[in-house]
């Protein structure tokens, strides 16, 4: 049941008649919770047990955690320990055993051992790199002291499981969220236009840009050595704004949802396209995980306050880490390490560049200067989504050999008619609205004051989408972690 | 609140106008759509307007193997191929159901492959000619027998059936218009030698059912039905074991030219890419057919 699926807002619909019947802060939890746990069943009954013992586990050791904390710290602490624990043993043996039993048996097999190592047959919880990160923080700020643990169980599984997040996030802190299910949720006109504007701007990402898209790359990527390089370029760049546009597409409308129903859900990207570096670049795109590892992996090591090598390297295991929760892949670890050394290289060229400014005040103002920097961002960006997409490092290879030979000529363009139609119209409409956005911050479009400009752009946005729009509810990248 | 409701009711209601001129221009363009030898014009040649003596049916492979202007010369009745690429039975029943709607074919040439019958095409099939819906009867009440809900309820609305029409439609407005009778020659020659062998396959069961109202269809319209499986370097042995069975049971005639020695023997000279014959092999495939086949006659 995919959020771009008639099945979700049929769903849906019920939810929301019944949630605002309710007059009652802890009724709309519970209903809210009862939503939840349906809709993880409706997509994958065998492992509702298990989520639903995982939730209370957690629930338990954050009380063990909140009854201990200022008679017996150490058994506090130790709690967490266990929590964070569970969470990564959780998280390894659904997501990553198969990948370790594969490349260990690989590397015996290497060192002339012979092993016959077959994969588990391991189903892996949906949403799991989603609600792991959810309760660890959860743990861990409970015995930091930074919020209160959550006496009422109801109220927590409405928060950890939380139907619009729950396959793709964005990732929301307790902190955030939890008070927000201490007060009666009302239907408020604002919630509803600013909802369903969300909802109608992530259909728009999803349909019109990201699945018009997919075809184009999926030939490429899925045949990369029967494609030159100028493919394979155009097809990175393509990647990484059908990554965007359909995990935005899903946060956008995971965040509309989460507004009609009264709660206001973490934003995840804030126009990355506009990043002038690598680590602008992670301030704006999947801004509920990057700020996740910030605060407990990128910190706890030691962040910036200490040598400039050892940050370089807390950025470097940070970034590793962000790659590999994406999944069992040395794809996506390459990709957290390219990341991780742009970001490192950002840093290093701060200093020369503030040099450069200062000498060259024009510099500073300079369009043609901010546009060279976004354009550099964009095309290291482009590299790391070829590494994301690529089936395997001797992809990334031979996608590396052909940019670096002759081969470049005429990019592949064909079977791609509604893509480089209104596809590409699609794209310029995107970028259009996020320039508006990013330097003008004016309620442009949909967003409009006047109500006849608002409500002609809306229906004009309804009309494209099921007009032109990859309207086949299609999955989203970002579901499979 | 009320603001909100009212213009909730705007919105809606100029979509819904947008829907019914949608469906007002939409038609009126679909059903004249150019004869230009496009897949998707083809299909709309197919379904409104052709009408043959002998009727081809099939996916790409009949496309680019049987010649109708052969047929036309050697036999004397008109021909039309309406295979297309990537679809399968259930569009073939459509196209056979609507020309009967027209005229009466004597002959049907019906060229199978593994993916016609399983659940590979099945969805395909439907979605290239879906903006069809409610102007063709054979394929409305093929989507209202066997499509899914969500489909049904998505039809309701013109804009999805126009959905994605304007590009293959404006394309075909930059065509020169000109007679198509359904093949495609493919020119140039095998590089591969490699046979490529396939061993999953399972039937899906609304391909089968749609293979059973084709062979039903012939035997109440006296329509002599020919089954083919084209020369192909791509064998799938179940689908032609299953296939052999098949039509043995329904007492329908099956040419199996599945891996012919004589097409195989001399693959670099007639095959264009493993699952296709270049025009040199589509031709010799005809002269084969037309004697075998239509010769009967």
């Amino acid at each position: 049941m995919l959020i771009n699926s008639i099945e979700f807002w049929l769903f849906f619909s019920a939810v929301f008649l019944v949630y605002y019947l309710i007059r009652n802060c802890r009724c709309q939890n519970a209903w809210l919770a009862i939503a939840s746990l349906v809709f993880y069943g409706y997509v994958s009954i065998k492992l509702l047990a298990l989520f639903i013992v995982i939730i209370a586990i957690f629930h338990a050791l954050a009380i063990g955690i909140k009854n201990n904390k200022n008679d017996f710290p150490s058994k506090a602490k130790w709690l967490k320990v266990t929590g964070i624990c569970a969470g990564v043993a959780t998280l390894v043996y659904f997501k990553y055993l198969n990948f370790f039993i594969s490349e260990l048996s690989l590397f015996l097999t290497s060192i002339g051992l012979t092993v016959n190592a077959g994969s588990l047959n391991i189903i892996a919880p949906l949403g799991i790199s989603y609600f792991t990160f959810k309760l660890i923080s959860y743990i861990i700020d409970v015995e930091n002291g930074k919020i209160q643990a959550e006496k009422d169980i109801v109220s927590f599984t409405a928060y950890v499981a939380f139907f619009p997040t729950l396959m793709s996030g964005p990732i929301d802190r307790a902190s955030t969220f939890l008070p927000q299910l201490g007060k009666t949720r009302r239907l408020l006109p604002d919630n509803i236009k600013d909802g369903s504007l969300r909802i109608l701007w992530g259909f728009f990402m999803k349909a019109c840009i990201a699945d018009r898209i997919a075809p184009y790359t999926d030939a490429v990527f899925n045949n990369i050595s029967h494609h030159n390089a100028s493919s394979i370029a155009l097809a990175s760049i393509l990647y990484l704004i059908q990554m965007y546009t359909d995990f935005a597409g899903y946060s956008h409308m995971a965040i509309g949802v989460g507004r009609l129903l009264g709660l206001k859900v973490t934003e995840n990207f804030m126009q990355p396209f506009f990043a002038v570096n690598g680590g602008d670049f992670w301030r704006r795109w999947h801004i509920s995980l990057s700020q996740w590892l910030r605060d407990y992996i990128y910190i706890p090591l030691g962040g910036s306050r200490c040598s400039k090598l050892r940050s370089y390297f807390n950025v470097m295991v940070t970034f590793i880490i962000c790659g590999a929760w994406h999944g069992a892949n040395w794809t996506y670890i390459i990709f957290g390490a390219h990341h991780g050394l742009w970001v490192i290289v950002s840093r290093i060229m701060k200093t020369p560049r503030v040099k450069l400014e200062e000498k060259h005040e024009t510099l500073q103002n300079a369009t043609w200067f901010k546009s060279l920097r976004i354009a550099i961002n964009f095309m290291v960006c482009c590299i790391g989504a070829m590494y994301f997409r690529a089936n395997s490092y001797s992809d990334i290879i031979i996608a590396w050999r052909k940019w670096l030979s002759s081969d470049w000529g005429i990019p592949y363009l064909q079977a791609t008619v509604p893509l480089f139609t209104f596809g590409i119209l699609s794209i310029l409409i995107m970028i259009y609205k996020e320039y508006k956005d990013e330097y003008h911050g004016r309620p442009l479009f949909m967003h409009s004051k006047s109500i006849p400009i608002s409500i002609t752009c809306i229906a004009l946005t309804i009309v494209f989408i099921i007009l032109t729009g990859a309207l086949e509810s299609n999955s989203f990248i970002y579901v499979q972690f | 609140m009320k603001r909100v409701i009212i213009n909730i009711i705007i919105i809606l209601a100029v979509v819904a106008l947008c829907d019914i001129a949608a469906g007002l221009i939409g038609n009126k363009m679909l059903m004249n759509t150019p004869e230009v030898g496009t897949l998707q014009t083809d299909a709309f040649q197919a379904l409104f307007k052709k009408k043959c003596d002998v009727l081809i049916l099939g996916s790409s492979r009949a496309r680019h193997t049987f010649q109708p202007k052969m047929i036309a010369d050697s036999t004397g009745m008109t021909a039309y191929n309406a295979g297309i690429d990537g679809h399968g039975m259930n569009y073939a029943m459509i196209v056979l159901q609507s020309t009967l709607e027209r005229c009466k074919p004597q002959v049907v040439i019906l060229d199978a492959c593994a993916a016609m019958v399983t659940s590979v095409w099945l969805n395909n099939s439907i979605d290239d000619i879906k903006h069809f819906y409610g102007l063709n009867k054979p394929l409305t009440n093929y989507i209202n027998d066997y499509g899914t809900w969500q489909l049904k309820s998505k039809l309701y609305s013109n804009l999805y059936r126009l959905n994605s029409t304007l590009t293959w439609m404006a394309k075909a407005h930059t065509i020169p218009i000109h007679d198509c009778d359904g093949y495609e020659p493919l020119y140039g020659n095998l590089t591969d030698t490699a046979i490529i062998n396939f061993t999953d396959f399972e039937t899906n069961s609304i391909q089968v059912k749609c293979f059973e109202e084709i062979i039903k269809t012939c035997r109440e319209n006296d329509i002599k039905l020919y089954v083919y499986i084209a020369p192909s370097l791509e064998v799938t042995a179940p689908f032609q074991v299953w296939m052999n069975d098949f039509c043995r049971q329904q007492n329908v005639m099956l040419k199996d030219y599945g891996c012919h020695p004589l097409f195989f023997n001399n693959r670099h000279r007639y095959f264009n890419d493993s699952d296709h014959l270049n025009d040199d092999g589509a031709t010799l495939m005809t002269q084969i057919m037309i004697k075998e086949s239509l010769g009967l006659i």
